[in-house]
């Protein structure tokens, strides 16, 4: 259904590509690409960043146009790399049909970016914000092809409230699409598994926006809910792991005034878990062991950025992540079961289409080092990730 | 020699206060409109909400287009001074606008004389220019203070 609809949008673009041939402007047409080297000293800080590593890009190009005065149609191809996470294999980002009815009541139908809390549906555009790498406990690099886009249906609006200010709000409905080259299938089943099956269903979320009287300070409050399955196979071990209500709340605040930036953001992820492993191929006999348990993990950050010329910003973030808590039988430390990073991150503007940034990240706990990112032994809870990263957009 | 330290800067105090003079003279933002715009006035806020996507439709129903300049004095101070803004906040509100999808980017001109032809002939536009840049074929809205 849904490589349908892209074949109609390209259809129509490449329409009005040549209906408006002498007018390429009736296209718009934007594009951007990074790339960036991480090198960390104890663990792997996303990817294998031990030795230092540049495998850690992205690129995108879309075309947008107007089809009516309230009618707008687009698409964005994009690829990224992470370590050994999507190997820039280009995929579509988001395609969709926006008709803006009213400024109160508009429809997005396709792929479209979510909205969620202040940077989900720019997570890929780091030209958008000051750090390289935005603080992990709510805007996961590793995972973001599992929440950054949506298939589906979007309501959205904008109120003015008059006094009190203008809210804005977005409510969706629809699928994610996960690929199995992607970071949820290689999380889950390891260097051995074998990624099968997923399903993602009755993904629900909104998002309230308040730009409030005061300027400069908004406010906004952002729901996501889904329930979804895997399947893997590891080593003819079948493991079905399904997510029932998975949820994110977020709150979040935002200051700007002048040069300044300031944000806050709390982000609480609940659910259940049921766990079913087949052993019957290993054992010889049918043997399913089923297991269920219950997601509360939060994760917040604070983060302020001036701008001190048309060049230069620099900004700083403290931000935590209370991961699951650990199975006191598995051999972890105690600081498996948290990550805080401090970050300080500097931004270059060399022109209106290159920028530089240079971060430092002071991290504390390995909560968030991945299994399969993890070394073979502990060596204290204290380590340093340097980031640099490079950004060309139009 | 004091008499002569003196008027030098007496001559350096009459350049900067005519230069200053000037600036004032040239640098009175006018926001202009398609004349198919029915608004006569329109307040400074309701300026910022334009250009920061908070309103996209004219009283009317009709949907506004927002017309920009690339850079210069006169984008500088109407960011400053109008939107109460700057212009990075400004080019980075348009750029989530067309990575996202969720809009078209405005057009965006060098020349003022080039916002006021556009403006000119196409509906629903909104632009701003020096007031000393000519401007007949469009309408202008009175900023409200």
């Amino acid at each position: 259904m849904f490589q349908r609809f892209f074949v109609l949008l390209s259809l129509i673009l490449l329409l009005n590509v040549q209906a408006y041939s002498n007018e390429l402007s009736d296209i718009d047409i934007h594009a951007f690409a990074s790339t960036g080297f991480i090198i960390s000293d104890k663990y792997n800080y996303l990817t294998q960043s031990i030795e230092g590593t540049c495998e850690f890009n992205e690129a995108g190009i879309n075309f947008s146009s107007l089809i009516t005065d309230d009618i707008q149609i687009g698409l964005q191809i994009y690829s990224y790399d992470l370590g050994n996470v999507s190997n820039n294999i280009i995929k579509l980002d988001w395609a969709m049909i926006d008709y803006s009815w009213k400024e109160t009541l508009g429809i997005r139908l396709g792929k479209f970016k979510t909205p969620l809390a202040l940077y989900t549906d720019i997570i890929d555009y780091d030209m958008l914000y000051t750090p390289a790498i935005l603080p992990q406990g709510i805007y996961s690099l590793y995972l973001r092809e599992s929440i950054k886009s949506v298939q589906g249906m979007n309501l959205y609006g904008k109120i003015n409230m008059g006094t009190p200010g203008i809210v804005g709000y977005d409510l969706y409905y629809g699928t994610v699409s996960i690929d199995k080259d992607g970071s949820l299938p290689k999380m889950f089943t390891g260097e051995d598994g074998v990624f099968q099956y997923s399903e993602v269903k009755n993904l629900l979320g909104t998002r309230i926006k308040w730009n409030t009287f005061i300027k400069g300070l908004g406010f906004v409050i952002s729901y996501l809910q889904s329930d979804f399955m895997f399947q893997i196979n590891n080593q003819g071990v079948k493991s079905t792991i399904e997510y029932s209500q998975a949820a994110l709340k977020i709150l979040s605040a935002e200051y700007s005034i002048g040069n300044l930036n300031a944000s806050f953001e709390y982000q609480i992820s609940t659910g259940n878990v049921f766990t079913e492993i087949d052993m019957t191929n290993i054992v010889g006999i049918p043997t399913i062991n089923k297991l269920e348990s219950e997601i509360d993990v939060d994760s917040y950050y604070g983060q302020v950025s001036y701008r001190f010329c048309r060049w230069f910003e620099t900004g700083l973030y403290y931000s935590v992540n209370n991961a699951e808590k650990m199975d006191p039988t598995i051999n972890k430390p105690d600081y498996a079961d948290w990550q805080k990073d401090m970050a300080l991150c500097t931004r270059f503007d060399i022109n209106d289409f290159w920028l530089m940034k240079f971060e430092v990240h002071q991290l504390n706990g390995v909560g968030q080092v991945l299994d399969i990112l993890q070394p073979e032994e502990y060596k204290g809870k204290n380590w340093t990730a340097f980031v640099f990263k490079t950004t060309f957009s139009f | 020699m004091k008499q002569i330290i003196h008027n030098i800067f007496f001559i350096f105090y009459i350049s900067a206060l005519i230069l200053i003079t000037n600036e004032t003279v040239n640098s009175e933002i006018i926001m202009i409109v398609n004349k198919n715009v029915r608004m006569d006035t329109i307040e400074p806020s309701s300026i910022a909400n334009i250009y920061f996507g908070n309103k996209t439709k004219w009283p009317d129903g009709q949907t506004i287009h927002v017309v920009m300049l690339k850079k210069g004095k006169t984008h500088d101070l109407f960011v400053n001074k109008i939107l109460r803004s700057t212009p990075s906040k400004l080019k980075s509100y348009w750029k989530k606008v067309v990575f996202t999808g969720i809009g078209i980017r405005p057009r965006i001109f060098r020349n003022e004389a080039d916002v006021v032809k556009y403006i000119s002939t196409t509906k629903g536009t909104i632009g701003y220019i020096d007031d000393s840049v000519s401007h007949d074929i469009v309408k202008v809205i009175k900023i409200k203070q």
